[in-house]
């Protein structure tokens, strides 16, 4: 267990001196920096894993720690060639001495900590109880853990061969550093990435100027928002990973809609890199990740065509890097002689009765999110912020960037239960109300959007007028 | 001017604060069917079995699925395909054998075929093409379709071995 502790702290670490190093010049807050070190120090897990894979080298936990530690104190020379010093830290730091804390802060803090604490709980104290965690996830993990390599030919079971492996490497890698396979153990990634998509919302949230009070309540409003966003985090399930790695990824473009006169590039290409590890995360995340990303650079173009002249470039560095992982994966996949993914026998399969299918997917997918046992109220306060951008805020370019990527993601799955899921999932609209985690927390930053602009028409006009 | 300001402000955190509390309250108020102690009554039930064979026992002995996972897996030599098929009447699917799998401690080469109730030839025709020289079927006290006899419930596991006259029973675990 502290051997798994170590190797995620030292994940944090990696992943912060890459995002130091390379986002350094564009001025963002340290909590940006932060906010997506566990997604890079998962990323450069993974790559490591993928290319000793490739070499056909048994990935062991010698392996493991001397590698990250290497590439830790690479990072740490690079920092020091290229002037990275750790004024950002020190400034940071004071700071947060100086900080002071009100009693309902103090307390709404104490709250949100309590409610992470327990997902650590959940996630430790039992072993593996959903069926995609034993027939999946589990699965793929335990047999990384006991080949050290990526490569599951003829051991995962056909139709899941293909599946992305991002998660179950990971979960693997902190295994094999335990030197034993435990179910509980392996959960851990749940919880720890529900806390950094915490940590990056709150980052977000302070772009939109809002008061501290205001932001720990929309922090508290993600982290109530249902009961199946709970359960799946403290699981070894890839939602709340993928929710993590896709909305880091949003809030970071999200920088170059706030700051029109930023360096794109670099932002591009993080926002790319984090988008390619969301794609590599879940099966879909490859469709959506690439949409996303043309929906990302629509907006900036769109947004800053009248002072910036077009680059080709630019979108093929956030689109390339995008699909880089899930192409190289199909690749792998093809040399391998893979078999095709298990889902591709049942497409078109519900296409007699389309019409009346549309509208029986359509309630199911209704009555998943409404259910007061589940996600209660938090997406009637999506409907409501979605609504009052549409009707008086439509120049508001952030909100509208949000509202499109949930309509692409609930619309992708709309149409996939349609045409791609067999009768038995697509008509009950399966594991809906999972899947559309991975918006979660865009709805909360809608949602914090508007109230922020709200604010703004009934008494400050200052507060968020972009 | 300014303090009214101030007043309005209070009162949009004040809004913020109401549905943060209501949500909360609906929150804790309805917990959720699908909570870790209800999983084996609901998910599991909704998989028509009984939970407890699924989950990983505490010590090595206790469960009897996971006990049967771990002596077929002695029994298979490490380098045989296993096939699992789809035996199941009770809508279980391919659960029960993804957790056997999932409990074997040896790497192995395995096969899963989701075609429901397959016959005899047909079980055959599927180990051929995929290769496979052993079969692992398991039942608790779950409806069981009892491979090449027909629907019947029979409880415990067997190991079948195909050789060149076809698929003949290796070992059976009661």
């Amino acid at each position: 267990m502290i051997e798994m502790i170590m190797l995620l702290v030292l994940w944090v670490l990696v992943g912060y001196s890459v995002s130091r190093l390379f986002l350094d010049r564009l001025g963002l807050s340290l909590g940006y920096d932060i906010g997506i070190s566990l997604a890079l120090g998962m990323g450069v897990n993974t790559i490591f894993f993928l290319l000793f894979s490739l070499g056909e080298i048994r990935v062991t936990a010698a392996l493991i720690w001397s590698g990250t530690l290497v590439v830790l104190a690479l990072l740490q020379i690079a920092r020091m060639y290229f002037k990275v010093g750790l004024e950002k830290e020190k400034e940071s730091l004071r700071k947060l001495i100086a900080m002071r804390y009100s009693l309902t802060d103090f307390a709404l803090l104490t709250a949100i900590g309590v409610f992470l604490f327990q997902l650590y709980y959940k996630a430790l104290r039992m072993g593996f109880q959903r069926p995609d965690e034993w027939s999946f996830w589990g699965v793929a993990t335990k047999r990384i853990f006991q080949t050290g390599s990526v490569f599951l030919k003829d051991i995962v079971y056909i139709g899941f061969d293909r599946y992305p492996l991002h998660l179950p490497i990971n979960a693997a890698s902190l295994n094999i550093v335990a030197g034993s396979f435990v179910e509980n153990y392996s959960r851990l990634i749940g919880p720890t990435t529900m806390v950094f998509l915490t940590v990056m919302v709150g980052v977000f949230l302070q772009e939109t100027k809002l008061k501290r009070t205001e932001i720990l309540l929309f922090l508290i409003l993600l982290l109530t928002a249902g009961h199946e966003l709970t359960i799946i985090s403290a699981l070894l399930y890839a939602d709340t990973p993928y929710a993590y790695f896709y909305t880091a990824a949003i809030i970071l473009f999200s920088t170059v809609i706030l700051r029109p006169n930023m360096e794109r590039k670099r932002i591009y290409l993080a926002a790319g890199l984090l988008l390619a590890l969301s794609s590599w995360t879940k099966m879909e995340g490859a469709i959506i990740g690439f949409a996303s990303a043309c929906t990302l650079y629509i907006f900036d173009y769109i947004y800053s065509r009248k002072t910036r002249k077009f680059e080709l470039a630019e979108p093929a560095i956030l689109i390339g890097v995008t699909v880089s992982l899930p192409v190289m994966w199909s690749i792998i996949g093809t040399f391998q002689n893979y078999a095709k993914a298990g889902w591709t026998a049942k497409m078109f399969s519900n296409m007699d009765n389309l019409f009346e299918n549309t509208w029986v997917v359509a309630r199911q997918m209704y009555v998943k999110t409404v259910r007061r046992d589940n996600y209660s109220l938090f997406w009637g306060w999506v409907v409501l912020a979605a609504g009052a951008l549409v009707v008086w805020f439509r120049e508001n370019k952030l909100g509208l960037l949000l509202f499109t990527l949930i309509v692409l993601n609930v619309g992708y799955l709309f149409a996939s239960y349609l045409f791609v899921f067999g009768p038995a999932e697509g008509l009950t609209a399966a594991s809906f109300e999972r899947y559309i985690i991975h918006v979660l927390p865009c709805g909360v930053m809608l949602v914090a959007v508007i109230y922020a602009n709200l604010k703004g028409r009934f008494i400050r006009k200052d507060l968020y007028e972009k | 001017m300014k303090e009214s300001r101030q007043i309005s402000e209070k009162l949009f955190i004040f809004i913020l604060f109401l549905a943060v509390l209501v949500q909360g309250f609906v929150y804790f108020k309805y917990p959720s069917r699908y909570e870790f102690e209800e999983i084996k009554d609901s998910i599991i039930q909704l998989v028509a079995t009984n939970g407890k064979y699924y989950r990983t026992p505490r010590s090595a002995v206790g469960g009897k699925m996971y006990e049967f996972s771990k002596m077929v897996d002695r029994d298979i030599p490490l380098d045989a395909r296993v096939q699992f098929i789809n035996d199941s009447n009770d809508g279980t699917d391919m659960d029960r054998y993804f957790r056997i799998s999932m409990w074997f401690s040896r790497v192995r080469k395995v096969d899963y075929n989701f075609e429901r109730n397959p016959n005899l030839q047909d079980v055959e025709k599927i180990m051929k093409r995929s290769g496979s020289r052993y079969l692992v079927t398991y039942s608790e006290n779950m409806p069981f379709y009892n491979f090449g006899v027909g629907d019947r419930q029979v409880p415990g596991g067997k190991l079948y071995r195909m050789d060149k006259e076809g698929l003949a029973l290796e070992r059976q675990y009661d």
